[in-house]
């Protein structure tokens, strides 16, 4: 493709003529369909005992691929004995996928299994891999899309935050509850004219209303990070979707605290502006610490408000006062623990799921 | 052989089976190369 002198494809909008949360946003990931499943990979290779024939209880994980924190969970379970079996959405197309709906069980590739926990993630409708603008590949998606909704939410599977409550989980809806919760939060505007827009008058921050990763292709993934909104855009140039302008609230840092079950483990997060965590993220500095219990009560609280019992929550700390940002249901802990070099989260989760997973089949054998 | 003791193996790196070891250099390469990614 030809490009002009200042490297720009003739035709394209200008770097200014761009969405806002587009200017400047560098961040690509390729994220291949490459199964990293261990238990998938063990099966497939025959080298796993056969079962009795009859259905084998499993933890159903709607995912992608490349969601590392699922492929290192796999791998925990099978080290406890549990069978996790796994859709993903970057490789989804063609599975060997039967669901019965008069019993929960599902026939996946040669196997017989019964879900008895469900957790999606990831599972984002743009990874799955078909030619975007077709009709075969919009036939293709929209059937995922029906599937995977009804099998993260069936009423006969127990689920890890289930999605007839977090799907709704929007940020705008996460500020609201919070604030209702006590906690405080930054003064907030949804616009399709930043320009104009200035909660609180001062500094602001601009933010997506959707996701942080945009995947226009199936596997190429576009960062959508916050960014300061310039104090020189004077103008009025419309966005051609609303975003979120937020008072920019100074802090003497920031925490992400995890909740697993009933537990909160937080990480203290050192950094110099928004979007370092995705573009610089060896710069950001993490290290485990401890929020008081006002604040933990707090978080639980809103936890259980919001059914949610895996999830990652945002705050700036203020002098002795927190300011909730949001809260992400499909959280990463791997990348925190990598720079605290700390593994508790994970450990957590793992344990957490199996017990859950125990309980249920516990629950079933009493029957 | 049993899911346990798969697991066990590849957590000691004591794989023998030629694909199996195949997967596990794999895994190892997608985390280092997954550490910088931050999806939320």
């Amino acid at each position: 493709m030809s490009r002009s002198a200042d490297g720009r494809v003739p035709g394209a909008p200008s770097e200014a003529a761009r969405p806002l949360l587009l200017q400047g946003q560098d961040y690509l990931f390729r994220s291949p369909p490459k199964c990293l499943d261990f238990q998938e990979q063990v099966h497939r290779l025959g080298m796993v005992d056969e079962g009795d024939g009859n259905p084998q209880p499993c933890v159903l994980v709607l995912a992608r691929a490349a969601d590392m924190e699922m492929n290192e969970l796999s791998i925990a379970l099978a080290e406890r004995g549990i069978r996790m079996a796994r859709i993903d959405a970057d490789r989804c197309v063609d599975l060997p996928l039967s669901v019965y709906t008069d019993q929960p069980l599902i026939e996946l590739d040669r196997w017989l299994l019964r879900p008895l926990l469900v957790w999606r993630r990831h599972f984002e409708l743009s990874a799955v891999p078909v030619e975007p603008g077709t009709l075969a590949g919009a036939y293709a998606v929209d059937q995922w899309a029906s599937v995977a909704n009804w099998l993260s939410s069936r009423s006969d599977w127990a689920h890890v935050n289930p999605s007839r409550f977090s799907t709704h989980l929007d940020r705008l809806t996460q500020l609201s509850d919070a604030s209702a919760f006590g906690l405080r939060v930054p003064r907030t505007a949804v616009t399709t004219r930043p320009g104009r827009t200035r909660p609180g008058g001062g500094r602001c921050i601009v933010k997506t209303a959707g996701r942080h990763l945009l995947e226009p292709r199936p596997g190429v993934q576009h960062g959508l990070f916050p960014r300061p909104l310039e104090t020189s855009r004077a103008s009025d140039a419309p966005e051609p979707a609303p975003v979120i302008v937020q008072e920019y609230v100074p802090s003497d840092t920031e925490l992400r605290v995890f909740v697993v079950g009933e537990r909160c483990i937080a990480f203290q997060v050192d950094k110099l502006d928004p979007a370092q965590l995705w573009v610089d993220p060896d710069a950001v500095r993490v290290t485990p610490t401890c929020v008081p219990t006002s604040l933990s009560d707090r978080l639980l609280a809103l936890a259980r408000h919001w059914r949610v019992q895996v999830a990652a929550f945002d705050l700036l700390v203020t002098g002795s006062d927190h300011v909730f940002l949001e809260i992400n249901v499909n959280c990463d802990w791997r990348w925190f623990e990598h720079r605290a070099g700390d593994n508790s989260v994970s450990a957590a989760v793992h344990d957490w799921v199996a017990l859950r997973f125990k309980e249920l089949l516990g629950a079933g054998r009493a029957r | 052989m049993s899911l346990e003791e798969l697991a066990a193996q590849l957590r000691r790196g004591e794989i023998e089976d030629p694909a199996l070891a195949q997967y596990a250099a794999e895994y190892a390469q997608a985390g280092q190369s997954f550490r910088s990614k931050k999806d939320d």
